[in-house]
């Protein structure tokens, strides 16, 4: 039978193993022993070591709950900013050699950019598509494909982060990358309800 | 031959057996084989298997200012901006994504390369995107480095989900489309819109050395 709680336990304490010694230097067997598991239990719960890292990256974005604090247009783009940027953030607190670790494993694996679920997925359309109608955002895409463009863009992003030239990236960066992209209008985010 | 010769003989050989084998098939041993030529001479030239994509995408990016200077004089700046962003297309496509996928993994090293890493190109494609502004062909208003720098991180982004999706989507289209909806481009006044889709592929033509 799995136990969950075996499960956060070891996605728990794989991940601090990862960030203190690299994700090449954990072994199968170091986060058995760490969580006090025989190696066949492990492979029972049908994990690899890929899918512990992946986890890290990409666990917890299927149940944001995305709401702007008002009906402002500056409080609308803060959403839509703000969702963003939580992609972005846990690269950095992740740091560059997970990243790079992490993209190794995942390069040919399909559905790489999108990690969306429903109902996040719509709210983020809906947010978009008001903003595009305000004439905030200029970029015409087609909100779906916008939403999916951006996470491209920050994909991209997270290469040069964890590449030669990413020591001077910030997420204020990134905000302004992703603010290029839709064609902010900043006039526009000083005014009330467009 | 010159060293210069040999070099590029070996990472054109080395090249095209990574494109008939598949590169994991190909060892730095059958390379040697194929090539007539001992292990420490083949590592004189070329420090390590990877190294031949490295190498051979180094080569890519050297030459693309070359392509985009005539353009820039022409006055053809959308032609020269999407050539200069869109350097790996081309080879990409025609090397196949999972050749492309070693590159990219290549460089996910620590102090690995950095793409597109020549000041001069960007330089001139600031430039172009400057000149479009005033034009009028580019309505994002934004600074032009500010887009330089964003169109950057789209083509890598999309270039990684392209090996990703294993090559399923068309990379030059999806490309485009995102460029032209992001710079709020003008396609009306464009001279020849499909022809700027296309610059990016039609413009390279590979010789095998």
């Amino acid at each position: 039978m799995k136990n969950p709680e075996v499960i956060e336990r070891i996605y728990d304490t794989s991940l601090a193993m990862f960030l203190e010694k690299g994700y090449d230097k954990v072994r199968v067997s170091d986060i058995c022993q760490a969580v006090m598991i025989t190696k066949p239990t492990f492979y029972a719960y049908e994990l690899s070591k890929e899918d512990l890292l992946n986890h890290a990256f990409e666990a917890g974005f299927d149940h944001m709950i995305v709401q702007p604090g008002g009906d402002s247009n500056r409080e609308l783009m803060d959403a839509i900013l703000g969702e963003e940027e939580k992609i972005i953030t846990r690269a950095f607190t992740l740091g560059p050699s997970l990243v790079r670790s992490f993209l190794k494993n995942n390069i040919n694996r399909p559905g790489l950019s999108v990690h969306w679920k429903e109902p996040w997925q719509s709210k983020m359309y809906e947010m978009i598509e008001t903003a595009q109608n305000r004439r905030i955002i200029r970029n015409p895409m087609p909100a779906a494909k916008l939403l999916h463009a951006m996470n491209v863009v920050l994909l991209g992003y997270s290469f040069s982060f964890c590449t030669g030239s990413g020591r001077h990236l910030t997420i204020e960066k990134a905000r302004r990358v992703l603010m290029t992209f839709m064609n902010v209008d900043c006039s526009k985010l000083e005014e009330g309800i467009g | 031959m010159k060293t210069e010769a040999k070099r590029r003989f070996y990472i054109d050989t080395a090249m095209r057996m990574f494109l008939e084998k598949g590169y994991d098939q190909v060892s730095v041993n059958d390379i040697c084989q194929r090539l007539r030529i001992t292990k420490p001479t083949f590592y004189h030239y070329v420090e390590a298997k990877e190294m031949v994509l490295v190498q051979y995408f180094d080569e890519v990016q050297e030459t693309v200012i070359d392509r985009i200077e005539p353009m820039v004089r022409k006055g053809e700046f959308l032609d020269a901006l999407i050539t200069g962003l869109t350097v790996y297309h081309e080879p990409a496509i025609r090397l196949g994504y999972d050749l492309f996928s070693v590159y990219i993994r290549s460089m996910l090293v620590e102090e690995g390369s950095t793409w597109r890493n020549d000041p001069r190109l960007q330089e001139l494609m600031v430039a172009c995107i400057d000149e479009l502004q005033q034009q009028g062909l580019i309505s994002n208003s934004a600074d032009p480095e500010q887009l330089y720098y964003t169109l950057v991180h789209l083509d890598q982004g999309l270039c990684i989900s392209w090996c990703a999706e294993q090559g399923g989507f068309d990379l030059a289209a999806a490309f485009y489309d995102s460029l032209a909806s992001m710079l709020g481009l003008d396609e009306t006044q464009l001279k020849h819109p499909a022809a700027s889709r296309d610059a990016a592929l039609s413009k390279q033509e590979y010789s095998n050395g």
